[in-house]
């Protein structure tokens, strides 16, 4: 038991075969629920329940109409699945013994974090989705726009590692002789035991919202239910992998980092095959306009992601474990997702509206379609490992 | 597990984020000096998988990769001349 419990509780699971159980996670979940796995549209309607909290009428803007700004987040699928993805990432954070407060190192370090986070959440409002809708869940939808947004995201976030690692973002280093004095070894135990019961508590509350939504009526119980269960299962995938979207984009620029990468793109070429599935069955595909709101949109993306260290996925993971900077990267995305919402009819209307939805199972074919997006995501692995022969030079010792 | 080497230089990069972990980890390995040890302590998860990747990409042996509720230590060796 204490094995398996090392095994599945406490480390960290390896990234790639996790992404590729996550893509067809994703698939399924679209096949179920009609919608694909997506969090900044929720976040943004969380933005519009403020300003009308301060008697704004955000319902009658069209950003909204376009999303939908009906009930409270309990009421919504998108808003159940996050809520399941918080209390799932938090529940895992426990099992491992890893949630702690980790204090941010310095104020100018959090402004950082909310200036990338509001850009992230602009520049994701504004392609219609982040790393998620607009790009690991878009490009399995045979959108257009998710290409052209996955390649832009890379191409901001090397203008974000530009900016990151300017000298007044740097801190001096922290550099001792000798090793330094860890915890002590029989409290982290028993914190950590502590932590661990915690985790089944919060699971057994969590099962026990869902229970009490079901009461509520049959079609919300059941999409809260599944909500939850994907939640808990992404949230779970989440936190155990250590999934970073940015560090895929970042390190490609940095230091040439190539797990995570490969890991998302394997994982897409996993989940494509089982939306091609369900769109086959019936089930509507989400495209969206290939519009220059989807360039402008991923490098906007790309450089808040980086700047911020973390995109809308991973803050909420972080934020869970108890990484203050991302509770305020979270604020961040919020109000960047709600501005793009209070600027939209200007900037839709210039970027997004009139350019076409492109859907490449139509415009190739389906086999052509899916042949085209198997081509893509190859040559985008060849990419990845092309660019990491950049680093990986054995240390001159000579 | 005790019997492990003392390292030469500790690295504290508890409160820091990606990217600076990695970065700051190899900007120290640079200055250090063949067969010397370092140890890293962060507080963010993500370092988990990325500091022993780009150490190892960059040449230099990851020997320990350990969690302490919420501290991670890694402890990197500056390979010797003749092993590379």
């Amino acid at each position: 038991m204490s094995s398996l419990r090392q095994q599945f509780f406490v480390r960290f699971w390896p990234p790639i075969p996790t992404l590729v159980a996550l893509g067809v996670a994703s698939a399924y979940y679209f096949a179920l629920t009609g919608t694909f796995w997506a969090v900044t549209g929720e976040f943004t309607r969380w933005g519009g329940h403020v300003l009308a909290w301060f008697g704004l009428r955000p319902q009658e803007w069209s950003y909204f109409k376009l999303l939908g700004l009906q009930g409270t987040p309990l009421d919504r699928v998108d808003g159940v699945m996050v809520l399941g993805m918080f209390l799932g990432a938090l529940c895992c954070a426990l099992w491992a013994g890893n949630v702690g407060l980790r204090r941010p190192t310095s104020l100018r370090r959090l402004m950082q974090g909310l200036m990338g986070g509001i850009i992230a959440g602009f520049g994701a409002r504004l392609a219609m989705g982040c790393n998620l809708a607009a790009f690991f869940t878009g490009i399995p939808m045979f959108s257009v726009h998710a290409w052209a947004f996955m390649f832009s995201t890379v191409l901001g976030a090397w203008l974000g590692v530009k900016i990151t690692l300017l000298p007044f973002l740097r801190h001096s280093l922290r550099v001792q002789a000798g090793g330094s004095t860890l915890p002590d070894p029989e409290a982290l135990a028993q914190r950590t035991e502590r932590q661990w019961r915690l985790g089944w508590g919060l699971l057994a509350l969590s099962l026990a919202l869902a229970a009490w939504r079901f009461e509520a009526s049959l079609a919300l119980g059941m999409a809260f239910l599944f909500g939850l269960a994907f939640g808990l299962a992404f949230g779970g995938l989440i936190e155990r992998g250590q999934i970073c979207f940015t560090s895929a984009a970042r390190d490609l620029w940095t230091t040439g980092r190539t797990k995570v990468a490969y890991g998302i793109l394997l994982g897409m070429a996993a989940a494509c095959i089982g939306t091609f599935a369900a769109i086959r069955l019936g089930v509507a595909p989400k495209i969206f306009w290939m519009g220059p709101n989807a360039v402008v949109g991923g490098v906007l993306f790309g450089l808040g992601i980086v700047l911020a260290g973390g995109c809308e996925t991973g803050w909420m993971y972080r934020a869970m474990e108890g990484q203050m900077h991302f509770w305020v990267v979270g604020v961040g995305n919020v109000i960047g997702g709600t501005l793009v919402a209070a600027f939209w009819d200007e900037l839709g209307g210039a970027l997004a509206l009139p350019y076409p939805k492109l859907n490449l199972l139509e415009l190739f074919g389906p086999v052509g379609g899916l042949l085209v997006t198997y081509l893509g995501l190859a040559l985008s692995l060849a990419l990845v490992a092309a660019n990491a022969r950049r680093f990986s030079h054995a240390r001159k010792t000579r | 597990m005790n019997t492990e080497r003392k390292p030469d230089l500790s690295l504290d990069l508890r409160g820091e984020h990606c990217p600076y972990n990695a970065i700051a980890t190899l900007e120290t390995l640079r200055t250090m000096q063949p067969g010397q040890l370092l140890e890293v302590v962060t507080d963010c998860s993500q370092s988990f998988h990325g500091i022993p990747e780009d150490a190892t990409r960059h040449g230099y042996h990851c020997l320990a990769v350990e969690q302490h509720g919420p501290l991670f230590r890694f402890l990197i060796e500056v390979p010797a001349p003749d092993a590379g």
